[in-house]
C-alpha cells in the first residue's frame, strides 16, 4: 500500500489525504516538502529554529485545511503560498520587535557584510563562508524582491509558478526579481572581485 | 520588448544566479517528522513560530506603568503639608460680624501675651486659656528661646459662679451694709417692669428744690468759716 503510495504524484496524494484520511499519504508529502520548504523559509527568514517552526506550521495548516486544497492548483504552489505567508507574517513580527529592540542585530549584519577586513583574505574564498555573506546579504533585498528571487534563482520555479504562489502577474514577478537581483548583486559586489 | 528586457535579466544576472544555485541546501531536522506527528497526535496545533518575546510593548511599559502608578499613589493618597506663612499685612481684616460670632463661640479662647522680665532679656509668654478650666497653661520662653508649660490654678471653682456672692465675701463692706445689690440676684433679684417716663416737675418745686441746694452751699461756706 505504501509503496503504491510513493509512486504517486502529489496531487494524487493530496486527493487520497482528502478522499480516504490516508494518513501515509499525507506523510509521504511531507517528507518530500520538507527540506525544499526549509530551504526556502531559511532563505527568507535567516534563522533555523523559527524556520522549522514556520515550516510545521505548514505542515500543520496543510493537514487541518487540507479540503481548501482545489485539485486543479498545483499542490506544490499551494504549499508554498501557505510557507511564503506564514514566512511574511513572521517577518512583521520580528520587524515589530526590532523596532521596540534595543538590541539591534541587522547591524552586526550590515558591519559583517560590507566590510571585508572582517575575514581574511585567504578565508574568504571558503565556500561555507561565501555562503554566510550570500545568505546576509540576501536578508537585506527587501523582502519582496527577496522571494521571488529565491523562488526563482534557488528554488527553481517557473514565472507562472511564481506568478501562481505569490498571487502577482507575471509582469511583476519578472520585474521584482530583476530588481533583486540588481540590489542583490550591488551588496555582493566584494565576493565577485575575489 | 519588454519581454526580451527581462529575459536579458536571466543572461545579465548570469553571475548571481550562478552564486545562488551554490547556496547549500538546508535540510530540515531529524526529529522533524516526529515531533510533527507528535503534535498531530496530541492535537496541540498552537502556531509554534508566534514566540514570547523579551522586548514585548508590555515589557517596556512595566516601568513606566510602575512610575505612573507611584505618582498616582505619591500624588492621591500622601497629604504633604504646605508651609505657607500667613502675611498679616496682606490679609484682609476681619469683618465686625464674624469678630462678633466668633466671640460667641462656645471655645472661645483668650490669649494674653506678655512679656515680662525685659532687664534679663527674658521673654515670657503667658498664654491663657479660659475655654477649659483643667488646662489653663503659660507658656514661658526661657533662655535660649526654649519654650516651656506651666500649669496655671483657675481663681474659680466653677464655670459659672455668683458674681455679687464673691465680690460681698471679699469686699471691705460692713455686714450691715450687706444690703447693696451690684446685681439682681437670689431673692434680691429685680424684675424688669419696663421704661418709665420721668414726670416733668413744675417750675415751683424746681424753684424750691434750688433753695435747698444754696441753703447747703451757705451753710457748707458758713462753717469753713467758722472752723478757720
Amino acid at each position: 500500500m505504501k509503496q503504491k503510495l510513493f509512486s504517486l504524484s502529489d496531487e494524487e496524494l493530496i486527493k487520497e489525504f482528502q478522499d480516504h484520511n490516508t494518513i501515509e499519504a499525507y506523510e509521504i508529502l511531507v517528507k518530500r516538502y520538507k527540506d525544499p520548504l526549509m530551504n526556502f523559509v531559511y532563505r527568507f527568514v535567516g534563522n533555523k529554529d523559527i524556520c522549522s517552526d514556520i515550516v510545521q506550521d505548514t505542515m500543520i495548516k496543510f493537514y487541518l485545511n487540507k479540503d481548501s486544497y482545489k485539485s486543479f492548483a498545483k499542490f506544490s504552489t499551494w504549499i508554498y503560498t501557505i510557507a511564503g505567508n506564514l514566512a511574511k507574517n513572521e517577518l512583521k513580527r520580528r520587524k515589530r520587535r526590532t523596532v521596540l529592540s534595543l538590541h539591534n542585530d541587522d547591524e552586526e549584519r550590515t558591519i559583517q557584510i560590507e566590510d571585508k577586513k572582517f575575514f581574511a583574505p585567504d578565508v574568504t574564498t571558503d565556500s561555507s563562508i561565501k555562503g554566510e555573506m550570500v545568505q546576509r546579504a540576501l536578508l537585506k533585498v527587501k523582502p519582496v524582491y527577496r522571494e521571488v528571487v529565491i523562488l526563482r534563482d534557488i528554488q527553481n520555479f517557473s514565472y507562472e509558478e511564481i506568478a501562481e504562489i505569490t498571487g502577482l502577474s507575471i509582469g511583476t514577478v519578472k520585474s521584482r526579481i530583476n530588481r533583486g537581483r540588481t540590489q542583490l548583486q550591488k551588496l555582493l559586489k566584494n565576493i565577485y572581485r575575489d | 520588448m519588454k519581454n526580451n528586457f527581462y529575459n536579458d535579466g536571466e543572461s545579465q544576472f548570469k553571475e548571481i544566479r550562478g552564486v545562488l544555485k551554490q547556496l547549500p541546501a538546508i535540510k530540515a531536522p531529524d526529529n522533524f517528522e516526529y515531533n510533527l506527528m507528535t503534535r498531530i497526535h496530541n492535537r496541540n496545533f498552537g502556531s509554534k513560530s508566534i514566540r514570547e518575546s523579551k522586548y514585548t510593548v508590555f515589557g517596556f511599559l512595566k516601568p513606566a506603568l510602575t512610575v505612573l502608578t507611584s505618582a498616582v499613589i505619591i500624588f492621591f493618597v500622601v497629604d504633604y503639608q504646605t508651609t505657607e506663612i500667613e502675611d498679616p499685612l496682606l490679609t484682609e481684616p476681619r469683618i465686625r460680624e464674624n469678630s462678633v460670632n466668633s466671640g460667641s463661640s462656645e471655645k472661645q479662647n483668650v490669649k494674653e501675651f506678655m512679656v515680662t522680665d525685659k532687664n534679663k532679656n527674658n521673654k515670657q509668654l503667658n498664654n491663657i486659656s479660659s475655654a477649659d478650666n483643667s488646662n489653663i497653661t503659660r507658656v514661658v520662653l526661657g533662655e535660649n528661646d526654649v519654650i516651656s508649660e506651666e500649669k496655671l490654678d483657675f481663681p474659680f471653682p466653677d464655670r459659672s459662679f455668683d458674681l455679687d456672692t464673691r465680690m460681698r465675701t471679699e469686699s471691705s463692706v460692713p455686714a450691715n451694709n450687706a444690703t447693696t445689690v451690684l446685681a439682681g440676684t437670689g431673692a434680691n433679684r429685680i424684675q424688669f417692669e419696663g421704661f418709665y417716663n420721668r414726670p416733668q416737675l413744675s417750675k415751683k418745686v424746681v424753684d424750691s428744690l434750688k433753695n435747698i441746694d444754696s441753703l447747703g452751699v451757705k451753710n457748707e461756706r458758713r462753717d469753713s468759716v467758722l472752723k478757720r
